[in-house]
C-alpha cells in the first residue's frame, strides 16, 4: 500500500483529501504547516505528498526545499493542491521540483486524474 | 418537472434527428441538459421551452433541443492506452503503406467539445520519433453546433484541464485567459472542426486512416447504430483502423474486425496485423 502525506492548514482539505485518497488504497498521514510535516517524512518518507501553497510556520515552497534536501527527499513525490492557479504560480512550482500540480477546488475525479498522471495509480 | 408526455415526444424527435435511444425514465436527464438551452433562448424553465417547441413547431429549436441532448461527457486522453496504440502501432504501419504520398487522416467522429482531437495533436507534436514528418490531418465532427464552436474555441474550464492532462502538458500547450485556458493558436490550427450528423451518409469521398467514434454508440437507438456503422465503413479506409469506447466494439461487428487484447480497437475484416 502506497502512503500518502496531506499536507493542508485547512482541516476540512485535510479531510476531504483523505477520505478520497483511502479510497484509492492510500495509507494516508495529515500535517497542518510545512514545518510539521518535514518531521514527519524524517520519520517515515512517504511515496506522495500532496501539498498546500499557501501555510503558516512554514509555507509549502519552503517545506520542498527543505523535504528535497533530506536523506530519500527526492523520492516522494509531490503534487500541489492549492489555490494559486495562474500560470506563473504553477511553473514556479515545477521549476522547484513539484511533479504535478492541483487547482483548487479539486474533487475525486481530479484527485485521482492527477494520481494517475503522476504515476502514483 | 418534465411530464412523462413530453419526455416521449421529445424521445420521439431525439430519435429521428440523431438517433438518440431516450428511455421514458430519463425525465431528469432532459429537464438538466435542456436548462441550459432554455435560459439561452430566453424562456423562464424548461417547461416553457418544450411549451414553445411544440406549439411553433420550430425546427431549429427542436433541432437546437437535440443537440443539446446529444451532448456527452468528454476529457483529454480519455482512454489512455488507445493514444498509446494509434502512436506506437498504427501510425507506422501507415506510414510504412502509405509512404510520404499521401497525409494519414484521422477523424474524431462525435467530438463533443473537441478534447479527444486536441488531445491527438498534443501528443503528435510532442512525439516526432515514431513518426518523423508525416503529414496529420486531424478532424473533429459533432452534431451539436455549440460543441463545435466551444472545440473551435478551444477554451476549456480549470475543471476540464485538470480531467486527463498533466500539468506539463497544461503549461505546454496552453495559455491562461481570464478563468479559462485556452490551447495555442499552432495546436489549434492542427485540427478542423465541422457540424455533422453521424446517421447521414458522408457527401464526399475521401477516407480516414484512422477514426474514433468513442462512447457515442451507446447512447443510440440498435438502428441508428447500425446506421452509423455503415457510415463510419464508407469512410474508413480500407487497411484504416476504428477505436470506440469500452464495450461498444460488437457494434461494428461485420464491416470491421475487433484486434484481439485490445479493448475497443477494430480493423477491417482482411486486415491481419498491427504490430509495428
Amino acid at each position: 500500500m502506497k502512503t500518502c502525506l496531506v499536507v493542508d492548514d485547512s482541516r476540512v482539505i485535510r479531510k476531504v483529501a483523505r477520505r478520497i485518497l483511502e479510497g484509492l488504497q492510500f495509507d494516508c498521514d495529515e500535517a497542518g504547516d510545512g514545518a510539521a510535516a518535514l518531521d514527519k517524512c524524517r520519520a517515515r518518507m512517504p511515496d506522495a505528498i500532496l501539498l498546500d501553497w499557501n501555510m503558516p510556520v512554514m509555507n509549502g515552497m519552503d517545506f520542498m526545499a527543505a523535504l528535497r534536501r533530506e536523506p530519500g527527499g527526492d523520492n516522494p513525490v509531490v503534487v500541489f493542491c492549492t489555490t494559486e492557479n495562474d500560470m506563473q504560480k504553477i511553473t514556479e512550482a515545477l521549476r522547484a521540483g513539484a511533479d504535478e500540480y492541483i487547482m483548487k477546488p479539486f474533487d475525486s475525479e481530479i484527485l485521482q486524474s492527477k494520481l494517475e498522471q503522476a504515476g502514483l495509480l | 418537472m418534465v411530464t412523462a408526455e413530453d419526455v416521449l415526444s421529445i424521445a420521439s424527435e431525439a430519435g429521428r434527428i440523431a438517433g438518440l435511444a431516450i428511455r421514458p425514465e430519463q425525465g431528469a436527464m432532459i429537464e438538466s441538459r435542456l436548462s441550459a438551452l432554455a435560459r439561452a433562448e430566453g424562456y423562464d424553465n424548461v417547461n416553457a421551452l418544450i411549451g414553445a417547441m411544440k406549439t411553433r413547431k420550430d425546427a431549429k429549436l427542436t433541432g437546437a433541443a437535440v443537440e443539446a441532448l446529444a451532448g456527452r461527457d468528454t476529457w483529454f486522453f480519455r482512454q489512455r492506452e488507445q493514444y498509446d496504440l494509434i502512436l506506437n502501432d498504427m501510425l507506422p504501419v501507415l506510414a510504412r503503406a502509405r509512404g510520404r504520398r499521401h497525409p494519414i487522416r484521422i477523424w474524431s467522429a462525435g467530438c463533443s467539445t473537441g478534447q479527444e482531437a486536441y488531445s491527438l495533436a498534443m501528443m503528435l507534436t510532442e512525439e516526432t520519433g515514431h513518426i518523423g514528418d508525416l503529414e496529420i490531418e486531424i478532424v473533429g465532427t459533432d452534431i451539436s453546433r455549440r460543441a463545435i464552436e466551444r472545440a473551435r474555441a478551444g477554451a476549456y474550464s480549470q475543471f476540464d484541464v485538470q480531467r486527463g492532462l498533466s500539468i506539463h502538458r497544461l503549461v505546454k500547450h496552453f495559455e491562461q485567459s481570464g478563468k479559462d485556458w485556452r490551447l495555442k493558436t499552432a495546436l489549434r490550427s492542427m485540427v478542423r472542426f465541422e457540424q455533422g450528423n453521424l446517421l447521414t451518409p458522408p457527401e464526399d469521398a475521401g477516407t480516414f486512416d484512422i477514426i474514433l467514434c468513442r462512447n457515442v454508440l451507446t447512447a443510440l437507438t440498435p438502428e441508428a447504430r447500425k446506421r452509423v456503422i455503415a457510415n463510419l465503413s464508407a469512410r474508413c479506409a480500407e487497411d484504416g483502423y476504428l477505436l470506440m469506447g469500452e464495450g461498444e466494439a460488437a457494434y461494428a461487428a461485420g464491416p470491421f474486425r475487433a484486434i484481439r487484447g485490445q479493448k475497443g480497437v477494430l480493423t477491417r475484416p482482411d486486415v491481419t496485423e498491427l504490430a509495428a
